[in-house]
């Protein structure tokens, strides 16, 4: 048999077998009261929560930065408030771009570059967002601290996180040692962590477009 | 609420074809019902987008080819397409023709899923250039493609049927 063969047998309208039996219109309205289940959409919800999450830090870190009597501390939940600040907008756009697209209906091949391209573009953004604060983070600690330091205030937790080291060449190693643990960690962590959420769905997408593309 | 009233009476009235969509790329019950669900609410998501320049059968097909390419379940595989056609009682030549069905869909089954979205709508009668259109691909690679299915599914449904 051929693939022409089975057409003009599924033409045959007396030769369909009953199919599946019809949802109701009542069935289906309860359908779209459901949640859609789609990478896509998940991701959407991600992003969404994400920026929920954005704006609940918002308070907190603004109590922190108000009421704690430390300066560094304050310093650096200040610096984490802007940043809270700077990625609503960015995330919102995000979020309201994805889900515009998952609106239309776009002829196949578009609609995977479109969703490829996006994802791509999130799971880049979110590993640059992630490293970049590292040095960030390093750096005002670090300076910080080192003011702190030289005022005079001591944070006692943090002197007796130092205690057994006595040396120089021990702190120093040791927060050498501290910053490429943390930086290694974070770096794999998150790598792992955005391959096992998007990378064999990006993969199954790539596929797909390379297909088309022949 | 009008417009879900609208809507809800297109989808009922066009409802075989997600069923179709549905069958072609999953393989239980549970993965179908899904789809469909997804299907159905993308379409939903979309309606207001749809400005009725296509047939909503078309504009339907192509939302629910796009969803179901795009749902996505770690570990699955393609499924296996159902025999859902019977053939009037002639004793064996029935016999023959549904085992060679049979045999036909196994091997649709066994097709990449782009593949099996041009398989669909070959059967479902459109044009290659109404494939290319839906597809967002030229109606020459529509035919180029055609070609080289059609020639995999007659050698791999022989061997089906043979084996």
């Amino acid at each position: 048999m051929e693939l022409d063969d089975l057409k003009n047998l599924l033409k045959d309208q007396s030769a369909l077998a009953p199919s599946d039996p019809p949802a109701s219109p009542a069935a289906l309205q309860q359908l779209l009261k459901s949640n859609p289940q789609s990478p896509i959409n998940k991701m959407v919800r991600n992003l969404w929560l994400e920026l929920y999450i954005t704006i609940g830090f918002l308070v907190p870190f603004s109590f922190v930065v108000y009421s704690i009597p430390i300066w560094s501390i304050r310093v650096y939940f200040a610096v984490l408030l802007g940043l809270c600040w700077v990625l609503i907008l960015p995330l919102f756009l995000f979020a309201r771009k994805i889900s515009k697209l998952s609106s239309t209906a776009l002829p196949v091949k578009k609609n995977l570059e479109t969703i490829y391209a996006l994802m791509k573009l999130y799971v880049k953004r979110y590993m640059q967002f992630v490293m970049g604060l590292l040095p960030i983070f390093f750096a005002l600690a670090f300076s910080l601290g080192f003011k702190e330091g030289q005022s005079g205030k001591h944070i006692p937790a943090f002197d007796k996180l130092l205690t057994p080291f006595t040396s120089l060449w021990q702190i120093v190693t040791v927060t050498v040692l501290y910053i490429v643990f943390v930086a290694m960690g974070t770096y794999y962590f998150t790598k792992w962590y955005l391959k096992k959420l998007y990378g064999q769905y990006l993969e199954h997408l790539a596929a797909m477009m390379a297909e088309l593309e022949e | 609420m009008q417009d879900e009233k609208a809507f809800i009476d297109l989808l009922a009235k066009h409802q075989q074809i997600v069923f179709k969509v549905c069958r072609m790329y999953m393989d239980t019950p549970e993965d179908r019902s899904d789809l469909f669900q997804e299907i159905a609410l993308q379409a939903w998501k979309s309606f207001g987008n749809f400005k009725g320049a296509a047939l909503f059968s078309t504009w339907l097909y192509r939302v629910a080819i796009n969803t179901a390419l795009t749902f996505f379940k770690k570990g699955k595989r393609t499924a296996n397409v159902e025999l859902r056609v019977t053939l009037p009682e002639i004793a064996e030549e029935k016999s023959t023709i549904e085992e060679q069905m049979q045999a036909m869909y196994k091997a649709i089954g066994m097709l990449s899923h782009i593949d099996k979205a041009l398989v669909m709508l070959y059967l479902e009668d459109y044009n290659y250039q109404d494939i290319g259109q839906m597809l967002g691909i030229t109606a020459n690679n529509v035919a180029v493609k055609m070609n080289r299915i059609k020639l995999k599914l007659k050698e791999q449904s022989q061997q089906y049927y043979q084996g």
